[in-house]
């Protein structure tokens, strides 16, 4: 009765987001049939480039594709479940990118001094960063979505003119930064991949937010101030500085994202590189696909970033843009979207009666 | 060329309207969603289909005003999916409004690469523009004459807008059922009032300004198609439409101010191009 | 005569409740009907069907010997009906005309006649005596003016018969005595009015005819002329009240609580509150008395520290220790406990289980947590015992509260703040929108933890409720405490003219001294 129940828990939880895939991939489907391209082989080209490959190359790719977004989507799912839509995930990566690169670059000390107070400075100024949409909540009741989101703007545009002008590489033609010293490189523990060693941390940090949610003190307060801040309030609970603290701790793992991009991938900070591959937006795709449960953005984080990396291959071997892979990426969400609102009207319409 | 900031220099007063135009359109249509009792910020999503829509229409049917009606077509085909998710299906407006932004980004840049076959940016000397349109008398007035002179139809349609909407808010049934709707929804709900019906005429006209913003971007102030052009005009428009508490003077405010900051940006970073 | 209203075997069932079960009703033209229930005996549920909120499982509506079905409130209002709710569908934003006008404006191809619908208006208010002024923002007026409001925006959609949700619980008796005035103005020009309430004195004074329900049935049709309070409380309870409930004499001078001049500036620097001095002592329920906006929300917020205001000047002090500077964890800490008014959306987290709602308070308890961690077993213990103290309805304590019905969730905020055994409890309206059974329970709690020698402050605007339990009254009137009246010489009627603002003479300067 009781392992019935629980699976039946678990069905109905990963009901609508698995309804929600298979609809993307057919709306999908059909906009490619429209444009004229043949839905099918475009689709074994999408599992292939997203799965595939020699000694499964691609799936290698997708899974350090995966690392961002199931990192940004962590952090996002973090302040989502306390009730605080943070959506200023890119705006925080970057500068906490840029920060780190700097510090990596032009610190005087020994490399795991510069390692450690990189990391340490990155996630400092991120937090502080997300505070700021924190503070206008707070202060002026500007809703967070708007000044996060809004955020993101000067964010990139500071770290662009850090990388353009004070801090640029001269000796190359681009704009970006210098490469960071080979010390403070993660190291690649998959041979011929971009898989670094700096990936295994985001399966810990998500196992680790998900125990924190369940089980202790802290994860009981973030959960009740999703349900009913103003319950949290009158039990004697400071909700303010909850909201600070779960902006700052959102704000520095979005910096701490941005930091295994520039040590682990680029060795550099170059502008685009974190903004291009819409590293936030799918990962708040993915925080919303998971109701922001910590475990299944591993899942939903994975899934997204195979769409993504599969649509690379589906563009190189069948022609399709890639930009397919947003745009189902997108109708997902719709579909999320729609059920949990038709949830929500038939709650509502029992509870009326 | 001068090198100070000379702000009453033609060009420049010129500009401002030029760049105006496009956050007030949207902020209008913000404006009327937010007085209905949704918060769209889909503006970003709808204007941007207005832009590949004004181009598409232009290339195709020769002409350009056929491109403006084209983009205001596809804008709200996209308000018309928001619209579905949000009245029918009850969808979370703010989460709803997202995906519908990166569903029209997307979306244009696959129609750029699958109908013009480029990347990045499409344009051709068979894209019809805007013409630029000459008030008489007023063009000839020092200073009030380049700024609100010399522009294309949009931007005047612009400020008939302003009007059209204070009147529907103030003097018509529809209006006063629009701003009932959005404060007592229950209450316009026991007089009989479809909520349904209001929410979308406010979704789907802002719709229509939202496209006939992105027509404007792509047909009036350049003849092109750039990838996400709309360049967050969109979330510009929706601050624009709450600093001017969602009142259409108050709206067409705040956009001038908006619009004449941006201008004044432009003007800078080109003065600093030349030292 | 032909009935106005005939409303024949009507049923109505939610899932796991008969709330109108087989009623008919009639109502003849030009009279006053007195509709009188307690809470969920079914009464709204029954107009709502009525106006066509909601359709009902079986049974027939005839309005003037026709047979109508209503699917919506449009059907009803063209049959004739109007509905002034308890919340008021009032839109504060727009003016009074537009108010009036909503839905039915006078029109020339979609632009509103706006001079037609003013004079309209006007002469609408003239012919039935209901001054306003048409211009005015409807957020900007009192609530008896906005009261006549919503009867205007039934009498302009020429409504014939009119109902009265709870019409007077918002109003100071003095608004009562013209709102009465007026009933019996549009009945006497061949409206049909009914009239909900569960407070009898009301009913006496103006219905010509009472139907009291309960547990869904009708239990008793009366001619008020004919019959007496009693009678009918009988009726609606199924027995006679007990208003004198049991309690131990307890003669104790230590101050619990102490608020002295306290002075309350509200967040657009309004003056809300006004010199309030008062104390609670231990082994005392203090009753505030008064109309719902008279400031007692904010006194209460003030005291337990979720105030929004810009300025409290005074001195609050719990056992001797001042509180202003506190939060309200210290204050918690320091013995005070809350049954706050609005539970749905203060009190509780209904998506949340029912054991986490329990725990809130006892969160830093060594058996709830240690180190920063929960501990599933002591939540478990704790919150089986809460549910079984306090009868508390439920399958599971991990079931999510949102399941639960109205009483129960009362009892889950009372179980819990009544747990602390806190030496101020503060319970507002404790038993809104509970059930009979539900309610004597939470009244008993409420004595016990009196009888332990705590104090209690309750908030109610039922007056009987603080009648009967209270040991000293005090009454609130536009931010002032005007009165005050010990447990044993409390009338309803000098406590009700307070209400309205009338200072007895002589009780000034007893207030003072307290």
């Amino acid at each position: 009765m009781k392992i019935r129940k629980s699976f039946r828990n678990l069905t109905s939880s990963f009901k609508a987001p698995v309804i929600a895939v298979i609809g993307g991939l057919l709306i999908g489907g059909i906009i490619m049939l429209i444009s004229g391209f043949e839905p099918f082989s475009s689709y074994r080209a999408l599992f292939d480039g997203a799965f595939g490959g020699k000694n499964s190359a691609n799936l290698v790719g997708t899974l350090v594709r995966s690392a961002p977004i199931i990192g940004l989507a962590l952090a996002a799912s973090i302040s989502f479940k306390a009730g605080f839509f943070n959506i200023g995930g890119e705006g925080q990566m970057v500068l906490g990118a840029i920060t780190a690169a700097i510090i990596a670059i032009y610190a005087p000390f020994s490399a795991p001094i510069t390692a450690v107070l990189a990391v340490l400075g990155a996630i400092t100024v991120s937090g502080c960063y997300a505070l700021i949409g924190a503070w206008l909540d707070i202060r002026f009741s500007i809703p967070l979505f708007i000044s996060t989101l809004l955020l993101n703007y000067p964010a990139n545009y500071f770290a662009t003119y850090l990388a353009n002008h004070p801090f640029r590489d001269l000796t190359t033609g681009e704009v970006q930064t210098q490469r960071i010293p080979a010390a403070l490189q993660i190291p690649k523990i998959i041979p011929k991949t971009q898989f670094h060693a700096g990936i295994l941390i985001i399966p810990i940090l998500v196992f680790l937010a998900a125990y924190i949610f369940k089980y202790t003190k802290i994860g009981y307060k973030l959960r009740m101030c999703g349900y009913n801040k103003n319950f949290l309030t009158y039990g004697g609970v400071n909700t303010v500085k909850l909201e600070y603290g779960t902006l700052f701790i959102s704000g520095a793992l979005a910096g701490l994202i941005g930091v295994l991009e520039v040590f682990g991938m680029r060795y550099r900070y170059l502008p685009g590189m974190l903004t291009t591959p819409l590293y936030a937006w799918t990962a708040v795709t993915a925080a919303i696909l998971a109701n922001s449960n910590p475990i299944g953005v591993l899942f939903s984080g994975f899934l997204l970033a195979a769409i993504q990396n599969g649509g690379y291959g589906m563009e190189r071997t069948s022609e399709v843009p890639r930009e397919i892979s947003r745009v189902i990426q997108a109708v997902i969400i719709m579909i999320v979207c729609a059920a949990t609102g038709l949830k929500r009207k038939n709650v509502s319409s029992r509870k009326e009666g | 060329m001068d090198n100070t900031l000379n702000l009453l220099d033609p060009i420049f007063l010129n500009s401002i309207f030029r760049l105006v135009t496009p956050i007030l359109l949207a902020a209008l249509g913000g404006m009327v969603c937010t007085r209905a009792g949704i918060v769209n910020i889909a503006l970003e999503g709808h204007m941007i289909m207005g832009c590949f829509g004004g181009v598409l229409g232009s290339y195709y049917l020769k002409s350009a005003i056929g491109g403006v009606l084209v983009g205001m077509i596809m804008s709200m085909l996209v308000a018309l999916i928001y619209g579905i998710l949000r009245v029918n299906f009850g969808a979370e407006e703010v989460v709803v409004g997202l995906a519908v932004n990166l569903f029209s980004t997307s979306l244009t840049v696959f129609l750029l690469r699958t109908i013009f076959k480029v990347t990045g940016t499409f344009s051709s000397p068979d894209l019809k523009g805007l013409k630029i349109l000459e008030l008489p008398i007023i063009k000839d007035i020092p200073i009030i004459g380049p700024l609100l002179s010399g522009h294309t139809i949009v931007v005047y349609f612009s400020w008939i807008c302003v009007a059209l909407t204070y009147i529907l808010f103030f003097n018509t049934t529809l209006g006063l059922r629009i701003r009932g709707v959005g404060e007592n929804p229950e209450a316009s709900k026991t007089l009989g009032i479809s909520i349904s019906k209001i929410h979308y005429f406010a979704i789907l006209l802002c719709g229509a300004f939202c496209g006939l913003a992105g027509a404007q971007l792509s047909l009036g102030n350049v003849t092109m198609f750039v990838e996400e052009m709309s360049g967050g005009r969109g979330w510009i428009a929706i601050v624009a439409s709450l600093l001017g508490q969602a009142h259409p003077i108050g709206v067409f405010l705040a956009s001038t101010l908006f619009g004449f900051v941006s201008s004044l940006s432009f003007r800078i970073q080109g003065l600093a191009g030349f030292v | 005569m032909q009935n106005a209203i005939e409303l024949k075997n009507i049923c109505k069932s939610f899932p796991g409740v008969k709330a109108n079960d087989n009623i008919s009703l009639a109502v003849k033209r030009g009279e006053i009907r007195a509709l009188v229930g307690e809470n969920g005996a079914g009464k709204t549920t029954l107009m709502n069907i009525l106006y066509g909120l909601l359709q009902p499982d079986s049974g027939t509506i005839e309005i003037n010997g026709e047979k109508c079905e209503f699917y919506s409130p449009m059907d009803a209002i063209k049959s004739g009906l109007g509905m002034v709710h308890q919340h008021f569908m009032l839109f504060s934003e727009l003016s009074v005309v537009e108010n009036i006008i909503y839905g039915m404006e006078p029109q020339n191809s979609g632009f509103i006649r706006k001079k037609q619908a003013r004079n309209e208006v006007i002469e609408l208010a003239k012919e039935y005596n209901l001054e306003v002024d048409p211009d005015a923002k409807v957020g900007n007026l009192p609530v008896g003016v906005q009261q006549r409001v919503e009867i205007l925006k039934a009498l302009y959609r020429k409504a014939q018969i009119l109902i009265f949700d709870e019409p007077t619980a918002v109003l100071t008796p003095n608004e009562q005595i013209g709102f009465f005035e007026m009933l019996r103005k549009l009945a006497a020009n061949e409206k049909t009015i009914i009239f909900i309430t569960h407070k009898l004195n009301e009913v006496m004074q103006i219905s010509h005819t009472i139907s009291v329900m309960r547990l869904g049935k009708i239990t008793a049709e009366l001619k008020t002329a004919e019959t007496n309070t009693q009678e009918i409380s009988r009726s609606m309870v199924g027995r006679d009240v007990l208003f004198d409930l049991e309690r131990k004499e307890i003669n104790s001078d230590n101050v619990v609580l102490s608020v002295e001049n306290l002075n309350v500036f509200d967040k657009n620097n309004i003056h809300i509150l006004k010199d309030i001095n008062f104390r609670v002592c231990e082994g005392e329920i203090v009753g505030i008395a008064g109309v719902a906006g008279n400031g007692q929300d904010e006194l209460i917020r003030a005291i337990v520290g979720l105030s929004d205001a810009n300025y409290i000047f005074g001195k609050i002090e719990l056992i001797g220790s001042q509180l202003n500077h506190d939060s309200i964890k210290e204050r918690r800490s320091k013995g005070l406990s809350y049954i706050p008014e609005d539970r749905n959306s203060v009190g509780l987290a209904l998506q949340a289980t029912v054991a986490e709602n329990l725990v809130l308070g006892n969160i830093d308890d060594p058996e709830i947590t240690r180190k920063g961690m929960l501990i599933k077993e002591g939540i478990r213990k704790f919150s089986e015992s809460l549910r079984d103290q306090y009868l508390i309805k439920t399958n599971n304590i991990d079931e999510e509260a949102a399941n639960l019905s109205g009483g129960n969730l009362q009892k889950v905020v009372v179980a819990r703040e009544m747990n602390h055994q806190s030496k101020l409890l503060i319970a507002e309206q404790p038993t809104r929108g509970v059930d009979i059974g539900a309610i004597e329970h939470i009244h008993t709690q409420l004595l016990d933890h009196r009888s332990k020698n705590n104090a209690v402050l309750l908030v109610s605007t039922e007056l009987s409720e603080i009648i009967s339990l209270s040991d000293r009254i005090l009454v609130m009137f536009e931010g002032q405490i005007i009165g005050e009246s010990a447990h044993d010489e409390a009338i309803e009627e000098s406590i009700g003219l307070m209400m309205a603002g009338v200072i007895p003479q002589g009780d000034r300067s007893n207030v003072n001294e307290n």
